[in-house]
């Protein structure tokens, strides 16, 4: 039985695949499966070769000459280039454990992640990736190679959480590892103080980096959306703090927005790009938003 | 002015007042967990107004204290003791008892009559200047109305004073004391004395505990009792099945009981029942040594059918003799007849409505006859053409899916109720408010028949019924099935009228099982069918006792059967001397309780330090105890238990509008 493309994307669905590489692929065909009419399909020029119509391929890539010789559908395959540098920055730290809805933050990232590391090696892009927490833990340089898909999915796959005190200090070295023009996705929590945060990205950007920030929360941590007596476990310090969740409810929400309005602000300032994602939404926004940026980075 | 309490013993309750402290602390261990990436914005509202909050918790939880403490105050219902409290007169209160044993010969005439005599000197003396209260006790009290004028309570009770002419009750100093208690906290005389009239017999003590007078109160106690008493007694009479059949004999085994100090030699029994103008007489003998119990056994003559009335009588000199006799009734009787009425007779006898219903009842294939059944079912098919049977041999009549009655079967089915009969209808699928419109205006309805609703996928089942009810005391052990798993893929809803007892009901509240009483008959819907086209329950093994409680209820069966042995005690609220009497559907064999005939007398010890008082001399005691309650007090004038609730409430008000303000 097969699955349709909003099930694939969805974050329930994919949380069940043990296997990255599934999940991501699945993720990935599910979410181009949408996308089949849309204006982001052919960014390769160059023709390669031709192939037989199957359901589902683009009609304007049908070769009508053939079909008026032949009477048979045929469609034009093109091979493309390299032309993008995807610099992926995964944080990894406690905080990302979160998983107040099934599935964690963590894992909802490494998600993203590989999708975005499949969609851009199906378009020849360069991927590479760094995984940081309160400091690099692993990186591996962006390229197009074949086998670049299995080692960056193995990297992802067996990143372990740490506890950190200051993750910025951890983007700031991953900023030092992006050494080519090209785009910066990261994927995080951003806890921390906005002012720093600025000044990490500022780094990315005077790089000439294009930045997007997808920025990751379990809903509990925005919305408070529970009642009764509760104990608040922060994931990063182990610290407890216990009260009436509902009493305290509109404050939180106050405080969340003002944190998020500033981020906002700097973004904005910036020319960055951020993306709020739960880890209850599907992910195909995401990829989508990718897209869009990607179309930037070539304007 | 003095501020006091009525029933201080509540303050007992004050332990109450960790309730609040263990709330909190279970609070604390029962929050649940929630991670969070990080507390920075949590810290941030809280760090805002800790110290507010930290002051709100405190003042929460000395509210909460403060109102279980009011709520106890209430319990103990507070009063102030006005001046006018500290009155003169003085407070006299006699309590005479006229239990059973009261009956006996004394050195001038029964026990009882020198027990008034005794009371009319002692309230003589009193005179009407003192406030003075008068009551009779056995197994409940019997006070005697003060009348109106204060200044005239020992004239109007002096008026009334004479001794009872037969005496049938139980001892109870429990319900005694607590008579006693109730009038001196609600006498504001400072100077209060009671005094007891008894024979002391040590079975008035073996009842419910109870708490000591108020202090101060001075209790004289008149002991008329002897030290001897010679008493034998009959003191159960049984009969091994609930009803006999007509034309067969059955054993009487009557209990004999010699309560006396000497050996009971040769005393004969008899055994004496009457049905119209047939005896059965018969004689046995027993012997038995000082303290002991023997069986009589008596094996009757074939009975005829009817209600044999009889008693069981010990003939032999003693001192007592309201326990030489026990009355006793035998039933004889066929199976009861039962009528059913099929609403939807079919030429396949598993496809009629009445099929499973008959084939419970009889017990035995078609064509032969279970010894033991209780029922006689018999079909009726209402095809238009089957007449109706006469009714009067009939004792039950079920309508199974009837769907139509007429105003002429209607008319007939009430009268036959009201003069006793049960009837049982099951409202399956065919019966409409239409359709039964003529039994409703008869009388035999239980409100509105909403019509048959249907549901393969969420089926019905019977979610709540009345435990205490006859019917379902059968069904309480749960190992004798589950009322609440028998599933119901249709059911008709009924909307019960006022007067109609709802016995039981279907998962999202419609009625199941309705009861109302006419006249001397009784009436129960079931609303549902009792065949098997919308349920699965005539399969279950819960079909045949459910229908033979429901059944039997209606017959007379339930409840202690046909005839029940009746003793005149507390658990009770008989009021006719000793004897058999018809009550609704069956007969009460109503007799002296055994407990009467057992003469062992308590020493005045043993009474004071039952009731919290010491004996000091002879007859006359003092109170030790300092405090006192009794439940059910009258309202005291001078209570102040209605401003403390009002208190009680505001701070209830306060503490909602705090703690929803306050996180911990």
């Amino acid at each position: 039985m097969s699955l349709v493309a909003r099930e694939l994307v969805d974050p329930a669905f994919f949380s069940r695949l043990e296997n990255i590489e599934l999940r991501a692929r699945s993720i990935v065909e599910g979410f181009l499966t949408g996308l089949h009419r849309s204006p982001y399909v052919g960014f390769s020029v160059e023709f390669a070769s031709h192939r037989e119509y199957v359901a589902g391929d683009d009609p304007r890539h049908v070769n009508w000459k053939i079909y008026a010789r032949q009477g048979r559908l045929y469609v034009k395959e093109y091979s493309a280039e390299t032309n993008l540098n995807l610099y992926l920055m995964l944080d990894v730290s406690s905080s990302m454990e979160c998983a107040n809805t099934g599935v964690s933050k963590r894992n909802y990232a490494a998600a993203l992640a590989a999708a975005l590391a499949v969609l851009a090696l199906k378009q020849q892009d360069a991927v590479g990736i760094t995984l940081y927490a309160d400091r690099v833990t692993g990186h591996i340089a962006p390229r197009a190679k074949a086998r670049q898909l299995d080692e960056v999915l193995k990297l992802i796959e067996a990143s372990k959480p740490s506890r950190v005190t200051d993750t910025y200090t951890g983007l700031s070295q991953s900023a030092e590892l992006a050494s080519h023009r090209g785009l910066v996705v990261i994927i995080s929590d951003f806890f921390g103080e906005p002012l720093q945060l600025m000044k990490k990205l500022e780094q990315f950007r005077y790089r000439n980096h294009e930045v997007l920030l997808f920025h990751i929360w379990d809903r509990y941590e925005r919305d408070l959306p529970i009642d009764g007596h509760t104990s608040f476990h922060d994931l990063e310090t182990g610290e407890l703090l216990t009260t009436q969740a509902e009493a305290i409810r509109e404050s939180y929400q106050q405080a969340v927005n003002a944190w998020r309005h500033e981020i906002e602000q700097g973004c904005l300032k910036l020319g960055i790009d951020r993306v709020e994602l739960t880890t209850d939404e599907p992910l195909d926004q995401a990829l989508l938003d990718y897209l869009v940026r990607r179309a930037k980075s070539f304007a | 002015m003095q501020f006091g309490f009525v029933q201080p013993i509540f303050f007992w309750a004050l332990a109450g007042l960790a309730i609040p402290i263990v709330v909190h602390l279970v609070f604390k261990r029962k929050s649940q967990r929630v991670d969070l990436g990080t507390l920075r914005f949590l810290k941030t509202v809280l760090q805002a107004n800790a110290r507010s909050r930290n002051l709100k918790r405190w003042i929460l939880l000395a509210m909460r204290l403060t109102a279980i403490a009011l709520l106890v105050g209430i319990f103990a219902r507070p009063h102030l003791r006005g001046f006018e409290a500290q009155a003169s007169r003085q407070f006299l209160a006699i309590l005479i008892d006229q239990s059973a044993t009261m009956e006996r010969r004394g050195d001038s005439g029964r026990l009882i009559d020198q027990a008034v005599t005794e009371a009319r000197k002692i309230l003589g003396e009193a005179g009407d200047a003192a406030e003075t209260r008068v009551a009779f006790f056995d197994h409940v009290v019997h006070p005697l109305s003060t009348g109106d004028d204060v200044g005239k309570m020992t004239t109007s009770l002096l008026k009334q004073l004479t001794a009872p002419a037969s005496l049938t009750g139980a001892t109870n100093f429990s319900a005694a004391m607590a008579w006693a208690r109730d009038v001196c906290v609600k006498s504001k005389q400072q100077k209060q004395r009671v005094v007891l009239i008894t024979d002391l017999q040590r079975v008035g003590l073996d009842w419910a505990e109870t708490e000591p007078l108020p202090s101060g109160v001075q209790i004289d106690v008149i002991d008329l009792g002897q030290q001897q008493t010679s008493n034998a007694a009959v003191s159960s009479v049984k009969i091994p099945v609930p009803v006999v059949r007509p034309g067969k004999t059955t054993a009487v085994t009557a209990t004999i009981f010699n309560a006396g100090p000497f050996s009971l030699e040769k005393a004969d029994v008899v055994l004496h029942a009457t049905r119209g103008d047939r005896q059965v007489n018969l004689r046995q003998q027993i012997s038995l040594i000082a303290g002991a119990t023997g069986l009589v056994d008596f094996e009757t003559p074939e009975l005829s059918e009817g209600l044999w009335r009889g008693y069981v009588e010990l003939e032999h000199e003693d001192d007592l003799k309201f326990d030489n006799k026990r009355w006793f009734a035998i039933l004889v009787a066929p199976p009861l007849k039962t009528l059913i009425v099929d609403g939807q007779p079919n030429e396949l006898p598993q496809r009629a409505a009445s099929y499973y219903l008959e084939t419970s009842l009889r017990l035995a294939p078609p064509g032969e006859v279970a010894p033991e059944r209780l029922f006689e079912p018999t079909v009726l098919p209402l095809d238009g053409e089957t007449p109706w049977p006469d009714l009067k041999t009939t004792s039950l009549i079920v309508l199974a899916n009837v769907a139509t009655i007429t105003a002429t079967d209607a008319n007939r089915l009430a009268k036959w109720v009201r003069a006793g009969g049960g009837l049982l209808v099951f409202a399956g699928e065919p019966t409409t408010q239409d359709g039964m419109q003529q039994l409703i205006q008869a009388g035999l309805g239980v409100g509105k028949i909403r019509g048959f609703a249907t549901s393969n996928e969420a089926p019905w089942r019977m979610e709540r019924w009345d435990a205490e009810h006859p019917i379902f005391d059968l069904f309480g052990d749960m190992q004798r099935g589950d009322l609440s798993r028998r599933s119901f893929r249709g059911i008709s809803r009924v909307e019960a009228e006022d007067g109609v007892a709802i016995l039981a009901r279907f998962t999202g509240g419609s009625p199941a099982l309705m009861e109302r009483s006419v006249e001397k008959g009784r009436v129960l819907w079931f609303a549902a069918g009792c065949d098997g086209s919308w349920s699965d329950w005539p399969r279950s093994r819960l079909y045949l006792p459910l229908n033979y409680q429901l059944l039997g209820y209606l017959g007379g069966l339930a409840e202690g059967g046909p005839v029940r042995n009746v003793a005149i005690d507390g658990q009770t609220d008989v009021t006719q001397p000793p004897g058999i009497y018809e009550d609704r559907n069956h007969w009460n064999a109503i007799n002296v309780s055994p407990r009467e005939s057992e003469t062992d007398r308590c020493t005045l010890t043993e009474l004071a330090n039952r009731f919290g008082f010491s004996a000091e001399s002879g007859t006359s005691t003092e109170v030790v105890s300092s405090q006192t309650l009794i439940a059910g007090l009258d309202a005291r004038d001078d209570e102040i238990w209605p401003s403390v609730l009002l208190i009680l409430l505001a701070l209830i008000l306060a503490e909602g509008f705090l703690a929803n303000r306050t996180v911990s």
